[in-house]
């Protein structure tokens, strides 16, 4: 970790030392499908070409990366010899997986991976055919989200199947739930990803990996909201046990 | 075949969250009580991932662009507090819930339905309240590098050594944690061997 922490500090160095002869700002990001999102001032055909600097940090990244990637390899042979033969992926893996999807489909379609997004609109195509207001159904490709949402809730079914043939207990365990409890607490999330302008796959992942200033605020605000809830939630049922702590 | 790729794409992401097993309301809420990390090592290995994946695309020109979303501070902090409260107290987030929805259990299509009716209540008045909210304050529609104007690479760098440091900090300290209060049980998984 010293080590790491070393060669970080020393390209953010080199970067800094370099900064007067700042690179322009990244003239390959814009934003589109905002409603008055800005145009880059550089169109992406006179774009400059990558400085070596940028190749150079590419490459350390690139040497990471590899090196994190056979860590975890290693780390998961080592685990599968251990316990039982298991279906479940690290963390790391299935961040890696989600990563290189959600990167996918934002840099081949250039539409964001959007659970809320496609509950928005399949609640708005639900009023548009009862008639109390909405807008009219659009083309099959303007369904992106309803389909991602689709595409979720069966890979989730999937994966379950396969867990329960293989023998493997169910990851879904929700003893002691309330329905109300979880159909009001569902309800708030809606409504706090539509303020925010997304939920974590929306905006925390999709404008993370692009950057975007807003899914840093987004995941900040998650932890400052929950971490507090979390804290009372879990005295109150202390309490309610009648183990005051 | 417009629908096969959204389709496609949302059933790796709905693989993805349930063979991390955020699926389970204790993964998700356990991050909010620093007892169980997973969902933080899945978000910030994601972040890093992505962001490497997306930077080489364009800097390899197989991209000429990506959508970036607009950035409100005072709507996406207001909104991520009230999501982050949600989570905290029903062990779950949008994507999970209908990831889990092929269990059949009551309580996920509970959630899935509360989610809906939000959705249809912000469709009328309620999303009248959100525009003005989001209407409060200033508006950034670049990213932080084009916001900074440090390199877009040594973002990515730091997100990678964010994600690698929490990753070491939740493998040392939590297993152990773990391993003391369960003595006789051996660890699943540590770096620390």
């Amino acid at each position: 970790v010293r080590r790491a922490a070393a060669v970080i500090g020393l390209l953010v160095a080199l970067q800094v030392g370099g900064a007067k002869a700042a690179d322009p700002p990244s003239p390959e990001l814009f934003c589109e499908g905002a409603p008055g999102g800005s145009k880059p001032s550089v169109p992406p055909s006179a774009a400059p070409s990558p400085h070596w600097r940028d190749l150079e940090l590419a490459l350390a990244l690139s040497v990471g990366l590899a090196g994190a990637v056979v860590y975890v390899v290693h780390n998961e042979r080592r685990r599968r010899r251990e316990d039982a033969p298991s279906i479940v992926w690290t963390p790391y893996v299935a961040g890696a997986v989600l990563g290189v999807v959600f990167a996918l489909s934002l840099v081949a379609f250039g539409r964001p991976l959007g659970v809320s997004a496609g509950v928005q609109q399949g609640a708005r195509l639900l009023a548009s055919m009862v008639g109390k207001g909405g807008t009219a159904v659009p083309s099959p490709a303007g369904l992106w989200p309803l389909w991602v949402l689709a595409g979720v809730a069966m890979g989730g079914a999937l994966s379950a199947y396969l867990r329960a043939r293989s023998g493997s207990a169910s990851s879904i365990v929700a003893a002691g739930e309330s329905r109300a409890r979880t159909r009001l607490v569902a309800f708030g999330a809606e409504v706090a990803a539509t303020i925010a302008g997304g939920c974590t796959s929306g905006l925390a992942l999709s404008g993370g990996i692009v950057l975007a200033p807003a899914a840093f605020v987004f995941m900040s605000g998650i932890f400052i909201g929950g971490i507090p809830t979390a804290w009372v939630a879990t005295h109150l049922r202390r309490r309610h046990q009648g183990r005051t702590p | 075949m417009t629908w096969l790729a959204p389709l496609l794409f949302g059933a790796a992401f709905g693989v993805a969250l349930e063979r991390a097993e955020l699926t389970r309301r204790e993964r998700v809420a356990g991050v909010f009580r620093f007892t169980d990390l997973t969902m933080l090592k899945v978000l910030l290995s994601a972040l890093a991932s992505g962001a490497f994946v997306v930077q080489a695309t364009l800097a390899l020109g197989l991209a000429p662009s990506v959508p970036v979303p607009p950035t409100v501070p005072i709507a996406n902090l207001a909104g991520g507090m009230l999501f982050g409260a949600a989570m905290a107290g029903a062990g779950f987030c949008s994507g999970t819930i209908f990831a889990a929805t092929g269990s059949g259990r009551g309580g996920v299509l509970a959630g899935a339905l509360g989610l809906l009716a939000a959705a249809l209540l912000m469709e009328g008045a309620g999303g009248r309240l959100a525009a003005r909210l989001r209407s409060i304050g200033p508006r950034v529609d670049t990213t932080i590098g084009a916001l900074t104007g440090v390199n877009a690479w040594l973002l990515v760098l730091a997100l990678v050594g964010l994600a690698a440091f929490v990753a070491y900090l939740a493998e040392r300290r939590v297993p152990k944690a773990e391993a003391a209060s369960r003595p006789g049980q051996r660890r699943a998984w540590s770096t620390s061997r």
